[in-house]
């Protein structure tokens, strides 16, 4: 059975540790990047369904990470995850075409109630919340 | 659903469009009457003293200031929690704090022709307390400390000298559906921590008078002025009385906003 592919980016290794045994446990395939300009190889090689990422990172941006996913491949979910959440910077991200935006700190069910809706609609029926 | 403001300093024609939105989008339509009358009934509070908060300028000079805050704080929590329930078209001058603080509430500022354009009092013989168009602009000054007709602060400036009440409302409609104005997880998140910040405000603006309440995921940010020097117990103090309330996890003072600048009890 197919399982939905994410990628997780984030250059703090701390917010990959700990999502990613919650990620996988709903289903997901869970590829976790540190950093961001390997992450964008990573999208340019491999279509992602699902891309959660960071905004403030050295170098290269959440944002350049959202459209180069969205370039990539238009039915790619991309979800923020921000520190620095604004209301300015929720709009520029659902313009570029985010599928959702999320201050952090937040909950791991939060994040996780986001994934299971995102691949659900991008057909994997077995991928439920735990 | 998304959220319309419609902020204008002439009642009349800023209603019409406000009306006019809301039936084609289907939302609700909140009037600054309307948003009284709920929160009178909701408080127990006479309408009467809530009503004139909003409408007389000249109780700035009469009334208790720490009382007129906490009053306009009674309202915008009140606005928080209709905003929450469905999509609504708000038509009015009071809130511009909240609005900007949610990315799928468009923000509209009309204009009219002065000659022209009719405030509320043109238009109610019954109602002589109410705020004339330069009214209404004092009193968003006097309490956001902001020029009403500042463009800046929108996402739409409408100008009815050049255009009519249904252009107006379809300019609204077609801007609404602009992506950018989407709810998403991180704004409805937004306005569940505004409604819990408004509601710690108006419980401490009567005691603390000038403070600013910000809240995310239950933990709480007071900044005031009474927290300089000295006011060590006064923190204290409202630190325990806030976290008595439901949905408050942590409580942290500051003296201004400074995020770093915290006030160790």
């Amino acid at each position: 059975m197919k399982k939905p592919e994410l990628l997780l980016i984030d250059d703090e290794p701390m917010v990959g540790q700990r999502l990613k045994g919650g990620l996988e446990k709903l289903g997901c395939v869970v590829e976790i990047c540190e950093d961001p300009a390997r992450a964008l190889d990573l999208i340019k090689k491999k279509n992602f369904d699902i891309v959660i990422t960071d905004v403030m990172m050295p170098e290269i941006s959440g944002m350049q990470v959202l459209e180069a996913a969205r370039t990539a491949s238009a039915e790619t979910r991309v979800i923020i995850i921000t520190g620095f959440a604004t209301a300015n910077l929720a709009r520029e991200a659902m313009e570029k075409g985010a599928y959702d935006m999320i201050a952090k700190p937040f909950k791991p069910a939060d994040l996780r109630k986001l994934v299971v809706k995102a691949a659900l609609e991008m057909g994997y029926s077995d991928i439920k919340e735990y | 659903m998304s959220i319309v403001a419609i902020v204008s300093k002439y009642a009349d024609e800023s209603f019409k469009i406000a009306e006019f939105t809301a039936l084609r989008l289907g939302y609700r339509l909140v009037t600054m009457d309307d948003l009284v009358k709920t929160a009178a009934k909701d408080y127990h509070m006479p309408e009467k003293d809530l009503a004139q908060v909003t409408r007389d300028l000249s109780l700035w000079q009469h009334l208790f200031l720490k009382k007129k805050l906490k009053l306009v704080s009674l309202l915008e929590h009140k606005l928080c929690e209709l905003m929450a329930n469905d999509g609504i078209v708000f038509c009015g001058y009071l809130g511009y704090p909240i609005f900007k603080e949610i990315s799928h509430a468009l923000k509209v500022l009309i204009l009219a022709d002065p000659q022209t354009g009719k405030s509320a009092a043109a238009d109610s013989a019954m109602q002589p307390d109410l705020l004339s168009n330069d009214g209404i602009a004092g009193w968003f000054e006097k309490i956001y400390h902001m020029d009403m007709e500042d463009p800046k602060l929108y996402d739409l400036t409408l100008n009815l000298w050049q255009m009519d009440i249904p252009e107006a409302g379809d300019i609204i409609i077609n801007t609404l559906k602009q992506k950018r104005f989407e709810p998403m997880t991180y704004s409805m998140n937004c306005m569940c921590n505004l409604e819990l910040a408004c509601q710690i405000k108006t419980a401490l603006v009567e005691k603390l008078g000038d403070v600013e309440v910000k809240s995310h995921d239950g933990t709480v940010y007071v900044y005031s002025k009474v927290f300089k020097k000295g006011g060590r117990k006064a923190a204290k103090e409202v630190k325990e009385d806030i976290m008595r309330m439901p949905g408050v996890n942590y409580v942290e003072v500051y003296r201004e906003r400074a995020p770093f600048d915290e006030i160790h009890i």
